[in-house]
């Protein structure tokens, strides 16, 4: 499915578009790839300071508070800026994760709320990034992975700065594709990260490469 | 009859109560330093407190209702846990480390053994989804409360509306011991000139100077950083304490240093409670020599004869704080839960 534009509201909108071989996501969906069957269960991020830029020029700043996007929620994929069109921009800004100074704040609310299952418990700090599902090559029980991205102290602080390119138009779509990072880390290898690691960090920055608007 | 009688009673009390979500004045000794913990932003006030002190009695935190934060901090022993060297959580599943005692924790940057936790107001989350300790998940106590009208009408009280969520809940707890203060031992009485040591304390006061007071360091009896403190590892746990969490061998076997206050209260000692006396703990110091890989304040040798053993822990007493193992603001809420098996424990 295209991302479609808000067609009744004035404002704009940052949409954020999950793909797995090219289509929408599904969750509990089996999806072949190769000799592997592959099947998304979970998929959680935190975007905050999202803010449309001119040539590195801020235009106009979206959304500063923590967003969760949850995939089991079609509702949080979509942020609607209440700001008019017919601004001029040619760049989207925006953090994935939580930056180390909200990570020492102690209990949060909103969706920075504790039972929103992205906080580790018996260390502190935020889950930036949380996807969970089965890979029919995992060799893990109940061929099982989890990808918990965290981690905010050196040297394993892991959450990005990302900067797009894109077109002034009212609705801004923000691709991910879920199975070309799933091929980077590779379930039948690397199936579980728990804490903040050298792997962790790592994953995120790939991660971090992956988004992009079309 | 009776119920009638109770209904009248918590509601005159959820009354008081509300009349008093009012500012709780922490009061402290002068000569402590200044609290880590930002009480400007989040000033403690009596509602909360008095929601926190319910939750950290109620063994509703826990999976099966069995076992409260108490079951593990009593006030009686200055909220650690002396029965065992190891705490016991649900199902009596065996831990891995000794419950430390609870007080002065506005003090502390970070909390835990191995400072894995590092802020007051997540702490809770540890403790309530460990597997062997209350095995819960805060999603789920959060809907366990929803369903009570205890904590309804507490949540109004502290928040002003009756929308219970989950950083509500942990700031409240988090307010709970904050409020748990000692500062009224024979040493601070002593500080503000109300009281004088003996002679036997002035002189275990000096060897505490010259040899404990680098890590242990007055008047908090903690600097609340982290060192290796010469204990060997024990290979049926194999616990190496900060390492484990920042992944860094320099941290290897490092772990916070704990208060000294209140230590008659709080046996046994050590993060994995290997010590039952203040006796062994000071054999072991002084039983340190260059062969132990300690961390730098201990590498000159300990030596203490047997007479300057007994004053250094004549001073240690002088740090015991009767007041704040039987304050009544401390201790099981009466007033708000009933007395259950989990509580006793
Ligand atoms: C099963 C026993 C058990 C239960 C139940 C328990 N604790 Fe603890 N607590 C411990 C142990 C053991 C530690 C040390 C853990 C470590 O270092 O890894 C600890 C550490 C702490 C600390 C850190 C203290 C410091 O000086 O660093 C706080 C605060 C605390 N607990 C509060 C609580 C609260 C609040 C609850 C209830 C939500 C609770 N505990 C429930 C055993 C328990
Ligand atoms: C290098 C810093 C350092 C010095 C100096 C030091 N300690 Fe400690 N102490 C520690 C650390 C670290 C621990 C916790 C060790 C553990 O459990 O692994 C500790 C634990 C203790 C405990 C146990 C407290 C509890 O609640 O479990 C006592 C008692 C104690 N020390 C007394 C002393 C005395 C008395 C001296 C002086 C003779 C002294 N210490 C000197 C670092 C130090």
């Amino acid at each position: 499915m295209a991302c479609t534009s808000n067609i009744l509201g004035q404002s704009i909108v940052v949409r954020f578009q999950i793909e797995f071989q090219n289509q929408a996501l599904s969750l509990q969906k089996n999806y072949v790839v190769g000799a592997d069957t592959i099947n998304i269960e979970k998929l959680k991020f935190y975007v905050s300071n999202i803010a449309l830029y001119q040539n590195d020029q801020l235009v106009k700043p979206i959304n500063k508070a923590f967003h969760l996007v949850d995939l089991e929620d079609s509702t949080s994929l979509g942020l609607d800026s209440k700001i008019n069109t017919g601004l001029v921009f040619n760049q989207i800004k925006f953090t994935l994760g939580i930056d180390s100074v909200t990570q020492v704040s102690g209990a949060l609310g909103g969706d920075l709320d504790p039972t929103k299952g992205m906080y580790w418990t018996w260390q502190s700090g935020y889950i930036n990034f949380k996807l969970e599902g089965t890979a029919s090559n995992c060799p893990s029980r109940n061929h099982h992975f989890q990808y918990h991205l965290g981690g905010y102290q050196y040297p394993f602080a892991c959450w990005q700065d990302i900067v797009l390119i894109v077109p002034s138009a009212k609705t801004i779509c923000i691709k991910l594709p879920i199975d070309e990072f799933l091929a980077f880390v590779q379930p039948q290898k690397n199936y579980e990260i728990m804490s903040p690691s050298n792997k962790t960090v790592e994953y995120a920055n790939y991660l971090s490469t992956l988004f992009s608007a079309p | 009859m009776k119920g009638i009688k109770t209904i009248i009673v918590l509601s005159a009390l959820a009354l008081l109560a509300f009349a008093s979500a009012t500012e709780y004045p922490i009061s402290y000794p002068k000569n402590f330093p200044a609290p880590q913990y930002n009480f400007k932003n989040n000033p403690l006030n009596n509602a909360s407190i008095t929601l926190g002190r319910a939750l950290f009695y109620d063994p509703i935190l826990s999976k099966d209702n069995s076992i409260s934060c108490a079951s593990c901090h009593s006030p009686y022993n200055a909220f650690a846990h002396t029965d065992h060297q190891i705490s016991h959580g649900i199902n009596d599943q065996i831990g891995s480390r000794n419950a430390p005692a609870l007080f002065n924790l506005a003090w502390q940057k970070s909390f835990m053994w191995d400072g894995a936790i590092n802020h007051i107001e997540v702490q809770a989350l540890a403790p309530m989804s460990h597997p062997k300790e209350m095995a819960e998940t805060i999603e789920h106590v959060v809907e366990k409360l929803k369903n009570k009208g205890l904590y309804k009408r507490l949540f109004v009280n502290a928040y002003r509306d009756s929308m219970i969520t989950g950083a509500r809940l942990l700031k409240a707890l988090a307010q709970f011991q904050l409020s748990l203060i000692s500062g009224n031992t024979k040493y601070d009485q002593v500080k503000n000139g109300q009281n004088s040591f003996t002679v036997q304390e002035q002189n275990g006061y000096q060897l505490f100077l010259k040899n404990c007071n680098s890590c242990h360091r007055e008047p908090l009896f903690s600097t609340y950083a982290f060192a290796n403190n010469g204990l060997s590892v024990d290979t049926t746990l194999n616990d190496f304490g900060k390492g484990a969490i920042s992944k860094r061998s320099a941290d290897s076997l490092l772990f916070k240093i704990p208060s000294l206050r209140n230590l008659n209260y709080s046996p046994p000692y050590m993060h994995d409670g290997r010590f039952r006396t203040l006796n062994q703990v000071i054999k072991h110091y002084i039983s340190l020599d260059s062969s132990q890989v300690v961390s730098e304040n201990l590498r000159q040798k300990i030596k203490l004869n047997a007479n300057e053993q007994i004053d250094l822990i004549a001073f240690l007493l002088a740090l015991n704080d009767s007041s704040f193992v039987s304050k009544p603001d401390f201790s099981f809420p009466k007033f708000l839960l009933p007395q259950s098996e989990g509580n006793k424990k």
